[in-house]
């Protein structure tokens, strides 16, 4: 079966919760912090799929892991000057989404009853609170990665980063906060859950000699 | 042993006399050969003709044993670099399988030095391939073909000492410029006689050991180029044949830019003169000739058809690179000849796409859907292959990369001519590696798209074809997860036969419907009874059928379609009426019903189901038994249990397997309602719970699911029967009648078998008189089967019988309620339903 694990924030964090937007409740601050496992629901728990609640949340983290490894990238390449190549784009794209173990440290935290997902690159990561973790959600990230790949397409992705590769807030714009009716807007308001159909990426393609 | 004379030509003419560089590609689409080339060798007639040509072929490189010798006195002696020497070595130990390769780097490197390539001649067990290329000085020769530069030496030989197979090797030597030194896998002596414009004619000769250099002691037998001749092992043999060489120029370079003629013989009948005096046998065909000519002169000629050896160039890749022409100007007819010559497929092609891609990588694609799939499409899919010809500027480099196309795209056949890979590409090397994962993702994208633009008619034979590896699709190809959803097609309730896009389904849905709604089962028939789609079929919603073993895997490797989700009806969340009116109804049946459903979960079903609820899908069956939204339906713990492959013990086949399903009842079926009215009397009355259990293995059977105490089942069903019936439960199976000794002595001696076992029927008839006619009296009941209203009546009657019951108002309950529960497991077993019922009967 899927392993599941949890992790405890608290302590040493307390400092920086009080920075975060969320919220902590009063709790929280007292000297006696005690932490309960987020319950999960049957589809938090056991859907293949990222449940609706949780779909912004989640676009969040990809798209901050999808930031972190071109920056990475090309922290490492500096010669390339951001000039990368298309196959290298894909690389990138292919051993992010390919790597589960990046996706291992999200779960679902509750914070003042309410269910978040957290991890690396999303506000609640700091927020003191109990990781559920692991079990389906690498999987799910995963694919919500090879999504973007397939119906936004890498070059497009990493023509947006290059524009402003300093900027993260740009790339999760895009990619969560896209127009409703696309693959891009899963945190825009009024998500409608109609999506259009993935525009084809190849437009360097001659269709017919 | 016959002398072997093959001369193999490549030639080719130039638009432009200045573009001498190899790197040009352009078409040359008017190829001819020049008459001034060989000119004897045009249109070479008859035996003595191809005798004197073959003079001339002689003096052009052979020289003479004497000659030879003389020459190699004078020759400056030079032995190969170490490394060199090393690497051939290493080549020859590592390529010995794969020998045919010599022939592909010979006319790669012919082709790459290509300004035009001229005839060719051998010798005694000897092939020559020639170029007009730009050739090489002297110090070329020593250069080239003595040392490799140091920096590729080293990196040549780690990489050859990694590489995995022979395909891997043959890929690296081309690679680094050292497929020369192949030729030594089959030659025994090689001698490359080259002429450079700014040096004379030079022969380089070696034999894998040492080489040496001279001066070409024969006039200039070249403007300019090179000639390599191989001196064939004897193990080599073979590759001296025509037709094996035909073969390999066709396999590795029939789409090469440049004509390549191989000098050949063939038999044709010829008319020729009469000679009377034809005696001799001895005579030569020269000599017979001779004659001929004579009496040609003399009289008028006699003539008679004979078979003549014929010698002439023959153009060997004839098949011009389709790819590289415009689309537009390519007619149906010549893709589809196309298609069949290179698939050896007999039927035209399903359907093409013809494109360039540019950007990083530079390539021209033709694909074909072949009409059929390949019968062994799935009995092979673990392993990687794929029907994709790959080309590195018109030469071929391998048909089968195992990279170029997914294994459920595996069936597309076409051709690949890149002009930004290395002539001889590797999957070793890193960058192109990288190339070849673009040129896949492109070559994924067009393939769909050509599906996709199959117009309507064509599909469904499409989808007859391919179905399967479209679903295979769904489930592999994450980022094409999208694009393949749109080309899938189920059954639905919406029509009898034809199947239905996603996309039109969602046309059709209701308007407050937001999921799509599908059943998986063996048989459309199976899926259509089925009691999880009575209501929603009755309310008009329409139910997808999932009837081929793939599509519930498929559909649920679907998160949603077009934002709407799909919904298993067999599973748990079917939400048909959110009303609040329906709201308000089910909580007060929820009520009404609580203690039942409390009962059914904590007592009688207590280690059997998750929970007991009120059904929101049924009509006409008493109860079901839903799979949890993320656990196994029947129909996939059918496909699961039957998996060939699977673990032993496979903990989440474990898991999966055992996970308590949960019970739906319908509070309109008078069943239910009569064991609700039940256990408000008595909660521990055994034959409530019995019925309970039949009721929780009926719905367990109707479910698709299997049971796993069949016994105890079969059991309680016959008790049911024999209550029915009104036979006591006491009686006893009578015992089997005992078999004289005297008869079985008979039986082996098999004289007449039809008397004896006449006799012995008459005899069994006889014993069994009484229990017979009980039978038969019996059998009215049984008979009424078919007629559950008949079978039901008859129950009921029987509290009524005061001979027959013991009068106990108990008792006439239970005849009662097992009466009416005797009706829904008739009902099942006279249904068509074919899973359920051999199961059932697989049971007894």
């Amino acid at each position: 079966m899927y392993t599941w694990h949890v992790f405890i924030f608290c302590g040493a964090f307390a400092v920086v919760c009080s920075q975060t937007k969320i919220s902590v409740s009063p709790d929280a601050g007292s000297e006696k912090l005690s932490f309960k496992t987020p319950e999960l629901d049957d589809e938090e728990g056991n859907s293949p799929w990222i449940p609706d609640n949780l779909r912004c949340d989640a676009c969040k983290a990809v798209a901050f892991q999808v930031w972190f490894h071109f920056d990475k990238y090309n922290a490492n390449h500096k010669y390339r000057k951001y000039n990368l190549k298309e196959w290298e784009i894909l690389d990138i794209m292919e051993d992010l989404c390919g790597n589960s173990e990046i996706f291992n440290n999200y779960g679902i935290k509750e914070i003042n009853g309410v269910h978040h997902l957290s991890g690396v690159g999303l506000e609640t990561n700091d927020a003191p609170g109990v990781i559920a973790g692991g079990g389906k959600w690498p999987s799910r990230l995963q694919d919500m990665c090879e999504q973007f790949m397939g119906n936004v397409g890498e070059d497009n992705i990493y023509g947006v980063y290059k524009k402003q590769p300093n900027d993260r807030t740009r790339l999760e714009n895009y990619l969560c906060h896209g127009p409703v009716s696309t693959a891009r807007g899963v945190c825009s308001k009024n998500y409608s859950k109609t999506q259009d159909s993935p525009k084809e990426d190849m437009t360097n393609l001659d269709d017919e000699l | 042993m016959a002398r072997k004379r093959l001369f193999l030509g490549l030639l080719g003419v130039l638009l432009l006399a200045a573009c001498v560089n190899a790197a040009d590609d352009d078409i040359k689409e008017d190829v001819t050969l020049e008459d001034d080339l060989g000119k004897s060798r045009e249109a070479s007639r008859t035996d003595d003709e191809a005798l004197s040509r073959e003079e001339e072929a002689i003096k052009l490189d052979g020289l003479s044993v004497a000659q030879m010798k003389e020459l190699r006195d004078k020759a400056e002696k030079h032995v190969f670099q170490a490394e060199v020497d090393r690497m051939m070595k290493l080549i020859i130990n590592s390529l010995y399988k794969n020998k045919e390769i010599f022939l592909r780097e010979l006319i790669s490197n012919a082709s790459d030095a290509l300004d035009k390539i001229r005839f060719v001649d051998k010798d005694a067990n000897s092939l020559t391939v020639c170029d007009t290329g730009i050739g090489m000085t002297k110090n070329d020769l020593v250069n080239n073909l003595g040392t490799i530069a140091k920096s590729g030496t080293s990196d040549f030989l780690t990489k050859l000492g990694d590489a995995q197979d022979q395909q891997e090797m043959s890929d690296l030597i081309g690679q680094f410029g050292v497929g020369f030194y192949s030729t030594f896998l089959v030659a025994d002596r090689v001698v490359v006689s080259s002429k450079h414009n700014d040096d004379e004619q030079y022969l380089w000769e070696s034999d894998a050991s040492s080489f040496s250099v001279v001066k070409d002691p024969r006039d200039e037998t070249m403007p300019r180029g090179t000639c390599v001749t191989l001196f064939m092992k004897e193990e080599a043999q073979e590759f001296l044949e025509q037709e094996k060489i035909k073969e390999l120029v066709k396999k590795y370079s029939q789409f090469i830019n440049f004509d390549i003629y191989l000098w050949n013989s063939s038999i044709e009948k010829v008319e020729e003169p009469v000679d009377d005096e034809e005696t001799k046998d001895e005579k030569t065909e020269d000599e017979e000739d001779e004659d001929g000519k004579v009496e040609e002169e003399s009289e008028e000629p006699k003539t008679k058809t004979v078979d003549k050896t014929v010698w002439k160039w023959e153009l060997v890749n004839d098949n011009k690179p389709l790819w590289t022409r415009k689309s537009s100007e390519i007619e149906d007819k010549e893709y589809n000849e196309f298609y069949k010559s290179f698939s050896k497929d007999h039927d035209d092609p399903m359907a093409r796409t013809h494109f360039t891609a540019e950007g990083e990588v530079t390539f021209k694609s033709i694909l074909f859907i072949p009409k059929r799939s390949p019968n062994d499409m799935f009995q092979n899919y673990g392993k990687k292959y794929d029907f994709i010809k790959m080309y590195v500027r018109r030469v071929f480099i391998t048909d089968n990369f195992e990279e170029m196309m997914p294994k459920y795209l595996s069936f597309v056949k076409g051709v690949v001519d890149s002009d930004d890979l290395p002539l001889n590409v590797s999957r070793e090397t890193l960058q192109q590696h990288k190339l070849l994962k673009l040129i896949k993702k492109k070559l994924v994208r067009k393939s769909l798209d050509m599906i996709k633009k199959i117009d309507k008619e064509a599909y469904d034979n499409f989808w007859n074809e391919y179905s399967t590896n479209i679903k295979l699709g769904v489930i592999e190809d994450h980022s094409n997860r999208t694009r393949l959803a749109k080309l899938l097609r189920f059954f639905s309730s919406n029509d009898p036969e034809k199947q239905t896009s996603l996309a039109d389904y969602i046309e059709r849905m209701k308007e407050k419907q937001d999921h799509i709604y599908f059943i998986a089962g063996t048989s459309r028939d199976e899926v259509e009874k089925s009691p999880f789609v009575e209501r929603l079929l009755k309310k008009g919603y329409e139910v997808l059928f999932l009837i081929e073993p793939i599509d519930e895997y498929c559909i649920q490797s679907l998160p949603d379609f077009e934002g709407k989700k799909f919904q298993n009806v067999a599973k748990e969340g079917v939400k048909l009426d959110e009303s609040e009116a329906a709201k308000e109804r089910k909580e007060k049946l929820e009520t009404e019903y609580e203690d039942l459903l409390k009962w059914l979960k904590d007592d009688a079903l207590s280690d059997k189901i998750e929970k007991a609820v009120i059904s929101e899908r049924l009509t006409k069956s008493p109860c079901v038994l839903v799979a949890n939204a993320y656990g196994w339906s029947g129909n996939m713990e059918r496909i699961m249990k039957a998996q060939a492959y699977q673990k032993a013990k496979d903990p989440s086949a474990q898991y999966y397997g055992t996970q308590k399903k949960i019970l739906e009842v319908n509070p309109r079926h008078p069943l239910i309602k009569q064991l609700k009215d039940r256990i408000e009397n008595d909660k521990e009355e055994q034959t409530t719970k019995d019925l309970a259990m039949i009721l929780f293995e009926t719905a367990t059977l109707r479910s698709g699911f299997s049971l796993t105490d069949t016994d105890s089942f079969a059991g309680r069903i016959e008790t049911m029967l024999k209550l029915s019936m009104g036979i006591s439960l006491d009686e006893e199976v009578e015992d089997e009648p005992e078999v004289e000794d005297e008869a079985e002595g008979e039986e082996v001696t098999d004289d007449d078998d039809d008397d004896q076992e006449e006799s012995q029927q008459d005899e069994e008839e006889a014993d069994e008189e009484p229990e017979k006619q009980q039978r038969k009296k019996r059998s009215t009941g049984a008979e009424s089967k078919n007629n559950p209203g008949h079978t039901y009546k008859a129950a009921r009657r029987k509290p009524d019988d005061d001979e027959r019951s013991d009068g106990d108002g108990e008792d006439a309950i239970q005849s009662n309620l097992l009466g009416s529960l005797l009706e829904t497991v008739t009902d099942l077993f006279a249904s068509d339903d074919g899973a359920a019922k051999k199961r059932t009967e697989k049971g007894h």
